[in-house]
């Protein structure tokens, strides 16, 4: 009877101890501002956002802790300003600065990973990408690249642009999220 | 290592005791589950199915499914409000019950499962799960009991987990026992 009542107090400990220190864990959000309106023309100029984790407290605590990805998304309003139907596509570059300006120069970088999109959007038209939706749209290897940033220094760049040409567009109120998996 | 703890919980749980009388009962539960240091998901509800089986005295395996439905979780950037649909879990597992009492019920327990985190635009996760809790129980009648519980559980992802906490009132039918 007194061996029962230790017995499995002294299991559940065990199970805990024996797979390693996953109790001291959680899922922290993490959250940086792209600037207030990036303006997009593939004739004349792109702007891209460099991204900088660092500067975001949340992260800088749990840098080290950092195991995995838990969640992302990338927020704002996007607006299709060309006259044709667009597909909004976003790529990440390992540089965050200096920032490519050009089409040309964004297409001849070949460390490009495709992160997110296609977002269809009419000619003319504004959607505002909510969290579910825009989870929906990271691309598998664009997730395992930003999972290798957010895991090493923490910076890179991101371009939103047309995936054909010509293509304008604007973002408004960028906000790039990661939800991180820490754990001692 | 995870194994290992498996099968001993089994072993513990399904110990033959040929003196003692089997007993099998069926119980539904239900309550509120809040997640423990997760910002991508808002407290829920839990429901679930229980199949406890009385093997020995003092102790019981309890085969269990479990459905819980996080809430959303809203967060503001910029001065605008992103809604982020709460995950859903679904659990398969075994539960060992150590029994106190008569038609009072006090018992703490310990369980392992496989649990299935679903969540929008998120891959699933299939993964290891434990928990462990205090249950309290009364049966104003034979046959029927009335159970509280408290409980802990995580999802093992790797060397991280989610963690929930669980609070589930629930009614117990006893199908039948032999001799």
């Amino acid at each position: 009877m007194k061996n029962l009542r230790l017995l499995l107090p002294s299991l559940a400990l065990a199970a805990l101890t024996a797979s390693g220190c996953w109790l001291v864990s959680g899922q922290f959000l993490v959250s940086f501002d792209l600037p207030p309106s990036l303006v997009v023309n593939s004739a004349t100029t792109i702007a891209g956002a460099s991204i900088n984790l660092n500067t975001i407290s949340d992260y800088k605590d749990h840098k080290s802790d950092l195991k995995d990805l838990a969640d992302c998304a990338l927020l704002g309003k996007f607006t299709n300003t060309g006259s044709g139907s667009l597909d909004v596509v976003v790529y990440l570059t390992p540089a965050a600065t200096p920032l490519l300006t050009t089409k040309s120069a964004l297409d001849a970088d070949g460390t490009k990973i495709h992160l997110w999109g296609p977002l269809k959007l009419a000619a003319g038209a504004s959607r505002s990408v909510g969290w579910d939706e825009s989870a929906k749209l990271f691309t598998k290897a664009g997730k395992a690249a930003l999972v290798q940033q957010v895991k090493g220094d923490g910076q890179f760049a991101i371009y939103a642009v047309g995936a054909t040409a010509p293509y304008s567009l604007t973002l408004e109120k960028g906000v790039a999220v990661v939800v991180i998996d820490a754990g001692k | 290592m995870r194994q290992r703890t498996f099968i001993a919980l089994l072993a513990l749980a399904l110990v033959p005791a040929p003196a003692a009388a089997v007993g099998v009962g069926l119980g539904v539960y239900g309550g509120p589950s809040f997640p423990i240091v997760q910002d991508n998901a808002g407290n829920g509800g839990q429901f679930g199915i229980r199949v406890p089986v009385n093997v020995i005295p003092l102790l019981s395996a309890e085969p269990f499914f479990a459905k819980s439905s996080l809430g959303d979780k809203e967060e503001t950037f910029g001065g605008v409000t992103y809604k982020r649909s709460g995950p859903d879990v679904t659990t398969f597992g075994l539960n060992a019950i150590l029994n106190f009492g008569g038609p009072f019920q006090f018992y703490p327990f310990v369980g392992i499962g496989s649990s299935k985190i679903e969540q929008s635009g998120a891959e699933d996760l299939t993964e290891t799960s434990y928990d462990f809790g205090l249950g309290f129980g009364i049966s104003p009648i034979p046959k029927l009991s009335i159970q509280l519980r408290g409980e802990f559980s995580a999802i093992v992802t790797g060397d991280t987990s989610r963690k929930f906490g669980n609070l589930t009132a629930g009614v117990s039918y006893a199908l039948f026992s032999v001799p």
